[in-house]
C-alpha cells in the first residue's frame, strides 16, 4: 500500500512540470501496481518555447515566431517565413537569409511596432524587454532572442540549438549590439523578460556537483589519520 | 471557426496596436532606432538546423605526364564562395588572375579560362580538353587524343564541422563521416 502511494506521488507531481504533447512515458509495472511517469528528452526540454527553424536560411523567421509567441501570438515558422518571403527580397534572402528589415514590414502589416535599437546588454536589462540579436557564430550570422539578462549571464533562445545560457562577456564578442523589439506592446514584454521558469528550463549539467564530491572525496584522501598529525 | 481566423483574433487582442499611436512607452530611447537602410543590411541565417556549421573546400587536380598542369580549389563557407584556379605556365603553378579570365593564361599545355558563368574551368590545348566543373556539380572531364599520356586527376574535399554538441556525438559523427566519404567517391568517379 505504501508503494502504491508512492506511486502515486510520483504520478501527480512529475505530471504539471512536463505535461505536454511531446510527453514520453516511462512504464514500470509489477503486480501490485503500475507506474506511469511523464518524461521529456534533453533535446526537447531545450526547446521549450522556442520555434525550431526548418531550413539553414530561416533562423529570422523562426526567431520572430518564438519572439511572437512570447507575446501570446500563437505563431509558427511557416506563416512567419510566407509573410517575409511574399514581402522580402528573395535574391537577398536565398543568398543571405531573412533582415530585420524584412521583420519590422512584415509585424508593420499585422499592424505591429518593430524597431531595431544600437543598445547594451545592461540596457536591456534595465528595460526588461526581450528581442531579436543578430550573432556571429565562426563567421555565419545567426537570429536568437534575448529572453533575460540576470547576474553576468544571457539567456539566449537558439532557433537552432535550443534554450541556451550564454556567459554576458562571451554573448558581447558573438553580438553585433542590435536588439529588435516589439514597440507595440513593452509591458507585455516587461512580463515575459527574466521569466524565473525560463532560466529554469535551461537543463543545466550536474557537473558542479560532480566535481564538488571529487574535491571532497580527494580531500579525505589526502586527509591525515589518527594520531598522524 | 477556423484555425486562422482563431489566430488573427488572438494576435489581434494581445499584439495589434495602431502603429502610429504615439504615447505608447517604448522599450528604448527613439534616438537610438536604427534606420530602415541599417536594418536591411542586418541579415542572418545558414546555420544548420541542428545547429552544427559546415566548412568545405574541394580541390580539383589534374597533372600530365607527372607534372600539375590545373588547380582549381572551391572553398565555401556559409553563403560566402571563394575561387582560386592554378596553371602552370612554365615556371610553376601560378594563380591565374580573375582580371585574365576572360581571356585566359596561356601555359605549355594550352589556354586556360575560367568559365563563371557556366561554372568551368577549361585548359584547351593541342590534343588536350580540360573540364573543372565548380558550379552546380563539382567533378573534372578530360578528353585527350594524344598518345602515350599519363594523366592523373585527384579530388580532395575537406569538410570541417563545427557546433557539434554531445547529443551529436557518436552516431551523428559517424554519419557525417559515411557523407564526406560517399561525396569524395561520386567526384572521384
Amino acid at each position: 500500500m505504501i508503494r502504491v502511494v508512492v506511486a502515486l506521488a510520483l504520478v501527480g507531481t512529475a505530471a504539471p512540470a512536463f505535461g505536454g504533447e511531446e510527453s514520453k512515458r516511462f512504464l514500470g509495472t509489477s503486480q501490485l501496481y503500475d507506474i506511469s511517469v511523464p518524461v521529456r528528452s534533453m533535446q526537447a526540454m531545450r526547446f521549450a518555447g522556442v520555434v525550431r527553424q526548418r531550413y539553414d536560411f530561416s533562423c529570422g523567421s523562426a526567431a520572430l515566431a518564438t519572439l511572437l509567441r512570447m507575446y501570446g501570438d500563437p505563431h509558427d515558422e511557416i506563416a512567419a517565413f510566407r509573410g517575409m518571403w511574399a514581402e522580402g527580397d528573395r535574391a537577398q534572402i536565398r543568398k543571405l537569409g531573412f533582415s530585420l528589415l524584412d521583420m519590422q514590414r512584415y509585424l508593420k502589416a499585422r499592424g505591429i511596432a518593430g524597431n531595431g535599437y544600437k543598445v547594451s546588454l545592461d540596457a536591456i536589462r534595465q528595460a526588461g524587454v526581450p528581442g531579436i540579436a543578430l550573432i556571429n557564430r565562426q563567421g555565419y550570422r545567426h537570429f536568437v532572442i534575448i529572453q533575460g539578462v540576470r547576474n553576468g549571464e544571457v539567456l539566449v533562445a537558439d532557433p537552432s540549438l535550443g534554450l541556451r545560457v550564454e556567459q554576458q562577456d562571451r554573448f558581447q564578442e558573438q553580438w553585433n549590439g542590435v536588439l529588435f523589439v516589439l514597440d507595440s506592446a513593452v509591458p507585455r514584454g516587461k512580463a515575459v523578460f527574466n521569466q524565473p521558469a525560463r532560466w529554469a528550463a535551461y537543463p543545466r549539467s550536474p557537473f558542479s556537483r560532480a566535481a564538488g564530491a571529487l574535491d571532497q572525496q580527494s580531500l579525505q584522501l589526502a586527509m591525515p589519520g589518527y594520531g598522524e598529525f | 471557426m477556423s484555425r486562422s481566423i482563431i489566430t488573427a483574433m488572438l494576435a489581434g487582442s494581445l499584439l495589434a496596436l495602431p502603429v502610429s499611436a504615439q504615447a505608447r512607452p517604448q522599450a528604448f530611447p527613439s534616438q537610438q532606432a536604427l534606420p530602415p537602410e541599417t536594418l536591411d543590411q542586418m541579415r542572418g541565417g545558414f546555420d544548420l538546423p541542428n545547429g552544427m556549421i559546415l566548412t568545405m573546400g574541394v580541390t580539383t587536380l589534374t597533372s600530365v605526364d607527372g607534372r600539375e598542369a590545373l588547380r582549381t580549389v572551391l572553398k565555401v563557407n556559409g553563403p560566402e564562395q571563394t575561387l582560386a584556379t592554378y596553371a602552370d605556365t612554365g615556371n610553376g603553378l601560378v594563380l591565374v588572375p580573375t582580371q585574365q579570365a576572360l581571356d585566359g593564361v596561356q601555359t605549355a599545355l594550352g589556354n586556360v579560362r575560367v568559365n563563371n558563368g557556366a561554372g568551368t574551368v577549361q585548359l584547351s590545348g593541342a590534343g588536350l580538353d580540360v573540364s573543372h566543373l565548380i558550379g552546380t556539380a563539382l567533378g573534372s572531364v578530360v578528353a585527350n587524343s594524344a598518345d602515350n599520356r599519363t594523366i592523373d586527376v585527384q579530388t580532395t574535399l575537406d569538410i570541417t564541422v563545427g557546433g557539434v554538441r554531445p547529443e551529436l556525438l557518436g552516431g551523428g559523427m559517424s554519419a557525417v563521416n559515411n557523407v564526406a566519404a560517399e561525396a569524395a567517391i561520386r567526384l572521384a568517379r
